[in-house]
């Protein structure tokens, strides 16, 4: 198939005052499965009805294949999009529904419209509702229905808004393993975006998180996931312990955090961050928790608390502990029978600095703000 | 009666049989008065009789004037209610939310008052536009015969089609954007888009209103009675009203009136199944969930002229006739110009103070709506709530029996009040205020249902149980927590019945008697004796009433919602 490659250089938009998209640069390559996500009302929806044309950028340009399309209509950008609720015409059947529209649609090569959505219906598995209407199908299928429309003018390009949000977790899982397996397939570039973060790890190529209407971070799964470049994206991608101390640079290649609440910390770091106020961010399951009398292994670092409070959560338990005046949560595997260890209780968290992550503090006004 | 029925006979039995008694005495009873007394002659069945009333000259020629009229009306009504409510929601007509305000004010009007104002303003010889263009431009003939089907239809459509605007507006307003960006990316234009999707998905809302209209139209009395008198056209509700009055109390009269109003009922049921019908097919789920702008048709060079073509029309159908209204109202004599000094505040004076006929039925008017509003508005919440919360058997018989004079043309519910309560059955109550109050409460019985339904149905049953697992009884359960949940729903229903009983026509002109009527009475009967500049001084301030109360109920709402 055709696929494209498409580039956002500078892209800004708004309604009015407030802006909802400024400094958008983006790269997609041809094939590509890329992912954009965010919290909601980050401005991600917004940043895929630019690209599909339906809102003209206030500023920026849009390149498909080097093209720029600032003056093609939607109709000729030859892209599908699949819309949040689907938006599939509820009088119409399954077969009009996709059927519907472009001039071009009457005859491509060799192939009828007909031929080719019959084919589609067949990749899909949805040949058996070809003649019911979007009411009578299930979630899935609808979203299938929807895909088909999206897919049965061979797009350049497949945009594709939060498809998975409305649909119950285990139903979701089977979905996007398929779209992605007919994304390759059809080798089709393809931008979905979403506010589950598992939905794109799990099948993007690469992601871009976006928050407050600007792109904040761009890579594969496993890089933004593990080493996000700002709190917000830290935030994001489930980081919840961010402590406020003091970096030092000391000797070669090695860092101090000086915080009033966990103490003084030294570990080796290659890139050293510079010094002055930063944030110690870290995962709730990188941090470990021992009784109080464990023996204090040199691998880790280790501070006293008091646990305040414990939830079990099936795979883990979350638990929160006052150290100082902050509070870290710390999530503990849960093994068969183990009770959690009840409030009030005293214990050690022992973890591995090179496992923390430090940004410079007053990175983000907002650092406060709980999600 | 077996043992099982007689130990589950309890509160809610008595109320239910409560509300049926009442019920089938206010609604039920009149109805059937109507079908027994057209089908049944000499003491037996007669379907010939029927027949032969119906093969009348003016018998058929009154169908035939309500079938081209309310056909007419519906046809005009519903292609400017669906222009109109286009333009306001889907392009970028200047001052859309202003004009579409605009639009419904049409609703607050009395059409039977707008139809008095535009008999001063095109009556073929005394019209004021009429003769400003015969006697000053020098034309040989008027501009145009208000009185004629043409004219009727116009003025019909001009107060009417507001039920089309507001269906249709809403549907456009409420329709997902998506699905129509959806047919943008699959590359439709506009036009096809339009055609395809868009008024597929609204056709529901706009045969809805249309059916409305249709409704509205077949059962409305005062304009056709007002414009049609001088030419002899009539249609069903107008000759019933003719047939009451002219030849009061003869045999032949109430039998061609029952058989008149039998097939009034006939037709409305008709259109309310049909409607029904369109609605149960058309039921889309089209509601959008996240909302983004729909695409707005840029109008460009066509903006400003149709800017106009609004305010021509709000000023055509509101301003023109409610300023005619004020002006004829002051006028010393019916027939001068407007000038200075022949207008005068004695006309006001004298229907407010000194004139008898006048000051009470503005007094009977208020005092009928106040009662008729607290009487149903009581009877339905306590209905409303047998229908909605009790598990009572045959409650789908209650919300018909309730539910029946919604679809009722007013002319057939005091056709009915008249065969009941004008002695033949131990209680005569004619020509006294007595029977109107029973004809309103009949025929508004149907509004407050539906207001305290839709209240009730928002309280889950799971309140009261909380409240009586708390240890309330079901008294105070009601009290405290059903009540105050539903009093929205009260007041909606009593401002419901309140202001459209305060400008009523159709049911009180054939139920008033010397000294009952109403004030829509009292206006369409100055302006039949020629009194025209009276009856415009008093439609003037029926309208100023009527405003008030509606910005009143405005404020009242505003502020229950904000709270």
């Amino acid at each position: 198939m055709n696929s494209v490659r498409i580039e956002a250089d500078n892209i800004a938009f708004s309604y009015g005052e407030p802006r909802v998209l400024r400094d958008i640069n983006l790269s997609i390559e041809a094939c590509e499965l890329f992912a954009v996500v965010g919290p909601s009302g980050s401005g991600k929806t917004t940043l895929l009805r630019v690209l599909a044309g339906l809102e003209q950028p206030s500023h920026g340009s849009i390149r498909l294949n080097g093209v720029d399309v600032r003056d093609i209509p939607v109709a000729g950008r030859n892209v599908g999009m699949v819309f949040q609720n689907f938006a599939l015409w509820p009088h119409m059947t399954v077969f009009e529904n996709i059927a519907f529209g472009h001039p071009s649609a009457q005859s491509s090569g060799t192939e009828t419209v007909e031929a080719r959505i019959e084919k589609l219906l067949a990749i899909l598995d949805i040949t058996e509702t070809r003649a019911a209407r979007p009411a009578q199908l299930s979630i899935g299928q609808q979203q299938r229905v929807a895909l088909a429309r999206a897919l049965v003018h061979e797009p350049r390009l497949l945009l594709l808004d939060d498809p998975f949000s409305n649909v119950e977790q285990e139903l979701r899982k089977q979905m996007r393993h398929d779209l992605r397996t007919l994304q390759r397939k059809l080798g089709i570039t393809t931008i979905l975006v979403t506010h589950a973060l598992e939905d794109a790890l799990s099948i993007a190529d690469r992601l871009a998180v976006v928050v407050h209407g600007t792109i904040r971070q761009i890579g594969s799964p496993t890089a933004i996931y593990d080493f996000p470049n700002s709190i917000d994206v830290a935030r994001f991608v489930g980081v919840e312990n961010f402590l406020a101390g003091t970096l030092r640079h000391v000797e070669r290649q090695m860092i101090e955090f000086a915080s009033p609440d966990i103490g003084t910390l030294r570990w080796p770091m290659r890139d050293r961050p510079a010094e002055g106020p930063s944030v110690l961010s870290i995962r709730p399951h990188a941090l470990h928790l021992c009784p109080i009398d464990s023996f204090r292994d040199g691998r880790y670092s280790w501070i006293e608390g008091d646990v305040v409070a414990s939830e079990f959560l099936g795979e883990v338990v979350r638990y929160r502990i006052a150290i100082g005046n902050a509070e870290l949560s710390v999530k503990q595997p849960h093994y068969l029978g183990a009770t959690a260890t009840p409030a009030g209780t005293q214990v050690l968290i022992g973890f591995d600095p090179s496992r923390a992550r430090i940004f410079p503090a007053g990175q983000n006004a907002d650092m406060s703000t709980p999600e | 009666m077996n043992t099982r029925t007689q130990s589950r006979f309890g509160t809610p039995e008595l109320l239910f049989m409560l509300s049926v008694g009442v019920l089938i005495v206010v609604v039920a009873f009149p109805m059937l008065l109507i079908f027994f007394n057209a089908f049944w002659v000499d003491g037996h069945f007669n379907v010939a009789d029927v027949v032969r009333v119906l093969q009348r000259k003016e018998t058929y020629e009154a169908l035939l004037n309500s079938l081209i009229l309310s056909g007419g009306v519906t046809v005009t009504g519903t292609i400017v209610g669906t222009f109109f409510a286009w333009l306001v929601t889907r392009t970028d007509l200047p001052f859309k939310k202003t004009m579409k305000l605009l639009f419904l004010v049409p609703f607050m009007l009395p059409a039977f008052i707008g139809a008095l104002a535009w008999k001063m303003l095109l009556s073929p010889r005394a019209g004021y536009i009429n003769r400003l263009f015969m006697d000053v431009l020098g034309f040989d003939g008027p501009l145009f015969d208000i009185y004629s089907y043409a004219g009727i239809i116009l003025v019909e459509t001009m107060y009417l089609f507001p039920f089309v605007f507001i269906q249709v507006s809403g549907a456009l307003e409420r329709m997902d954007p998506t699905l129509e960006e959806s047919a943008r990316i699959s590359g439709a234009d506009l036009f096809t888009i339009t055609r395809k999707i868009t008024i597929p998905l609204v056709l529901p809302s706009i045969l809805s209103g249309a059916l409305l209209i249709m409704l509205y139209s077949m059962a409305h009395f005062g304009t056709v009675a007002v414009l049609g008198v001088e030419t002899g056209i009539y249609n069903i509700p107008v000759l019933i009203y003719e047939k009451i009055h002219q030849s009061a109390g003869s045999f032949d009269s109430i039998r061609t009136a029952t058989v008149l109003a039998t097939v009034l009922v006939l037709t409305a049921a008709l259109i309310m199944w049909m409607q029904n019908r369109v609605l149960a097919k058309g039921k889309y789920q089209i509601i959008a969930g996240k909302s983004f702008r729909p695409t707005e048709l840029k109008l460009r060079g066509l903006r400003i002229p149709m800017l106009i073509l609004c305010i021509v029309y709000i000023g055509l159908t509101i301003v023109l006739p409610t300023v005619t209204i004020f002006l004829v109202g002051g006028l010393k004599t019916y027939g001068l110009s407007f000038t200075l000094e022949n207008l005068t505040w004695a006309n006001y004076n004298h229907i407010l103070f000194e004139w008898d006929l006048t000051r009470d039925s503005i007094w009977n008017s208020i005092s009928l709506g106040l009662a008729s509003a607290l009487i149903t508005m009581f009877a339905g919440v306590i209905i409303s709530y047998v229908i909605v919360k009790m598990k009572v058997r045959g409650k789908g018989f209650l919300e018909f029996l309730g539910m029946l004079p919604f679809s009722v043309p007013g002319s057939v519910i005091a056709l009915g009040v008249i065969l009941a309560w004008s002695g033949k059955f131990g209680i005569n109550i004619y020509n006294t205020v007595w029977i109107i109050l029973v004809a309103y409460i009949a025929r508004y019985m149907a509004f407050s249902l539906k207001a305290n339904s839709a209240a009730l149905e928002q309280v889950h049953d799971s309140l009261v149980e909380a409240a009586r697992a708390s240890g309330a009884s079901m008294a105070q359960a009601l009290r405290d927590v059903v009540v105050p949940l539903v009093r929205p729903g009260m007041v909606a229903a009593f401002f419901l019945i309140f202001l459209p009983a305060l400008r009523e026509l159709t049911v009180s002109v054939l139920l008033y008697g010397p000294t009952t009527r109403t004030i829509g009475v009292a206006i369409y009967t100055l302006n039949e004796d020629g009194e025209t500049v009276y009856s415009a001084a008093l439609a003037g301030i029926a309208l100023i009433i009527i405003v008030l109360g509606e910005v009143l109920i405005k404020r009242l709402v505003t502020q229950k919602n904000g709270a």
